[in-house]
């Protein structure tokens, strides 16, 4: 079962693009990285859309496992340079368009999660930047729909206190 | 829960970035062209199915039971009862979820293998009663059978070569021996002592190999080096390098005392079955280490006492191969060793002692390995971590145990992707573009839950050809 035939492929595009971007811009230091590997993700989502099977998991589960994917590739790729929150330590210094960037929300947010476990960092990615549910969460990240719960009560309280 | 402020990050995708997206996927295949191809064709082969059956049945009830039918199936009968070891291997008994990767059609191998032909006609043995199953008509008709089943063939089978280390043979005989190919291809695993021989015999020059060409698939546990690739795009062309997955040994104890703050060089003093003679660090001497603190200081005096799985077992061997090997890397007194025979170095940094200090367990993680754990709160155990992760839940609630760092550093997800763990490494797989196989991306796709290698097997990099695909991200693990 392919479960392809009558999907809306504009109107998922339209849906998913935005969730993918932002659980990226969640994830990840540099817009640049953002779009090129929101761009990865749907275009390795549409070459194998064929292959798609709704009878195992949902469209957001699928594509976002492909984002995951495409995370953990880039991330590999960098491998023997500097880490992600490394290079943003390093360029986040001096120029004025830093300075800025570091005042903003998502700078904030990055420097208040970057000492949190990358499972922590990956939940508040899924919630808030894929602004998907706990459901879909319990099942992208192995953990059960109560425990996600839990955790992201955890950490947004933190957050919050420190915000 | 007031999480406005999160919320608030979110933003828009830059509409430029959106539309120039949305254009560069419809430059790709129209949408879902593939499937409608695929429906067509499972239509004409269930119908073909339903059409046969309904024949068969017609044609049963009418006329009876055929003579050739019922010879056909005394002759498979005959057959099967040679192969004593045949109803272990069925299809259902496979570990992997991969049944559900494959289309339908490749559910079963056409023309069959030792495996999965035998066992199917062994299910057929006890109901030969249905037809006249007297040795004397599976004699007769012996010929004719053979005949029909070649008949069937309008080209020879074709067996894919796939080459690897020898620690790695066994497994990849296991995994090669639950896929059913869908296309008349048998799958031969060749085994050579090292990486480095395996990827020079996948590499090699059919000029200078008699005109012989080397094996199709290449797997092995550290990734082509560039000299390596330089050769092998010389000799053979371009290859596809594809991340077939990640392998990880996790250190459990009991809560009861806690972690050790143990070094991959802790573990190789402790356990290696030689080690440098601190008086004379130019010698080995067999290892006389027996508490922690002899190993390093700051230890303690506790026991050094470790469970693991059996030495050539593959959780053992990538033990060995991973933590041991790292540990035996961070002993300078072994450097000149390295430098002067690397067989020694290599039999050094890799052997475990044997003096009842490591005692060998099973290797399948079971709820007597996690007892003997708890019961022996000193103690470290060595597990694969896929199999301790089968646990999961059972772990949190039920045993008093806990994951041990190595070298500051638990065995995450994130950890075993990036290498920083030093208990993990990732097995790769080589394919020769030039001469793809029939069957070969069908077996790739197996091995490593991977398409991509068929879609982009031109594609460039600036550091080897092909695809870089890495696993999927890992579950945590959760004592």
């Amino acid at each position: 079962m392919t479960g392809t035939d009558d999907l809306d492929w504009d109107a998922v595009y339209a849906d998913q693009a935005p969730r993918v971007y932002n659980y990226f811009r969640f994830r990840l230091a540099r817009d640049s990285d953002v779009e090129e590997l929101t761009a990865r993700t749907f275009e390795r989502a549409w070459r194998s859309r064929a292959h798609y099977r709704r009878d195992l998991a949902g469209f957001a589960t699928w594509l976002f496992k492909i984002a995951q994917n495409v995370r953990l590739d880039y991330l590999q790729s960098r491998r023997g340079h500097l880490p992600i929150d490394a290079a943003l330590d390093v360029v986040a210094e001096g120029t004025p368009e830093k300075e800025a960037e570091r005042n903003s929300d998502l700078a904030r947010l990055r420097a208040l999660t970057k000492d949190l476990p990358d499972r922590e960092r990956e939940l508040l990615a899924l919630k808030y930047g894929a602004a998907i549910n706990n459901r879909l969460i319990a099942q992208l990240t192995g953990l059960s729909e109560s425990n996600v719960g839990t955790i992201l009560h955890r950490v947004v309280q933190t957050l919050r206190s420190r915000w | 829960m007031n999480d406005d402020f999160l919320h608030r990050i979110r933003v828009e995708p830059p509409p430029a970035f959106m539309a120039d997206l949305k254009a560069r996927l419809d430059r790709q295949l129209p949408p879902a062209a593939a499937a409608p191809r695929r429906s067509l064709f499972r239509v004409l082969v269930f119908g073909l199915l339903f059409g046969g059956s309904v024949f068969a049945i017609t044609v049963l009830t009418v006329n009876g039971i055929p003579d050739f039918a019922r010879n056909f199936v005394q002759t498979l009968h005959q057959g099967s009862t040679r192969k004593g070891d045949a109803p272990e291997r069925s299809h259902a008994a496979t570990p992997f979820s991969g049944g559900n990767r494959l289309p339908a059609p490749f559910a079963s191998r056409p023309g069959g293998t030792t495996e999965s032909g035998s066992t199917e006609h062994t299910g057929e043995a006890p109901n030969s009663s249905r037809g006249p199953a007297t040795p004397g008509a599976a004699n007769n008709t012996a010929p004719n059978v053979q005949s029909v089943v070649g008949g069937t063939s309008t080209r020879p089978r074709q067996v894919l070569n796939l080459v690897t280390v020898k620690n790695l043979e066994a497994y990849l005989k296991s995994r090669v021996a639950n896929f059913t190919q869908p296309y008349r291809t048998d799958t031969s695993v060749t085994a050579a002592d090292s990486a480095t021989e395996a990827l020079a015999q996948f590499c090699n020059n059919p000029a200078t190999a008699g005109g012989k060409s080397g094996p199709d698939i290449a797997v092995v546990p550290r990734r082509i080096t560039r000299a390596e690739f330089g050769v092998c795009t010389t000799y053979i062309g371009n290859i596809a390098e594809v991340q077939m997955e990640h392998q990880a040994v996790v250190l459990a104890r009991s809560k009861l005392y806690g972690t050790l703050a143990l070094s991959a060089r802790d573990l190789f003093l402790a356990l290696a079955a030689e080690i440098p003679d601190p008086e004379h660090p130019g010698a080995l001497i067999s290892n006389p280490n027996t508490t922690w603190d002899r190993v390093n200081a700051a230890l303690g005096a506790g026991p050094i006492e470790v469970f693991g799985p059996p030495e050539q077992s593959i959780t053992g061997t990538a033990f060995r191969e991973t933590l041991l090997q790292a540990g035996c890397d961070a002993v300078p007194a072994l450097a000149t060793l390295s430098q002067r025979d690397a067989a020694r170095y290599q039999h050094v940094c890799t052997t475990l002692r044997k003096d009842g200090t490591y005692v060998e367990i099973r290797e399948d993680v079971t709820t007597d390995t996690l007892q003997t754990l708890q019961s022996h709160p000193d103690a470290i155990g060595v597990l694969g971590y896929a199999q301790l992760r089968l646990f999961g839940p059972i772990l949190q609630n039920n045993y008093m145990l806990i994951i041990n760092p190595v070298g500051g550093v638990q065995p995450t997800p994130q950890s075993i992707a990036d290498g920083t763990y030093p208990g993990s490494r990732t097995l790769y797989l080589y394919l020769n573009q030039r001469r793809v196989p029939y069957g070969a991306l069908n077996l790739i796709y197996w091995l490593a839950d991977t398409n991509e290698i068929a879609s982009t097997l031109s594609s460039e990099d600036p550091q080897i050809k092909g695809p870089r695909r890495y696993p999927g991200p890992l579950p945590d693990l959760k004592l």
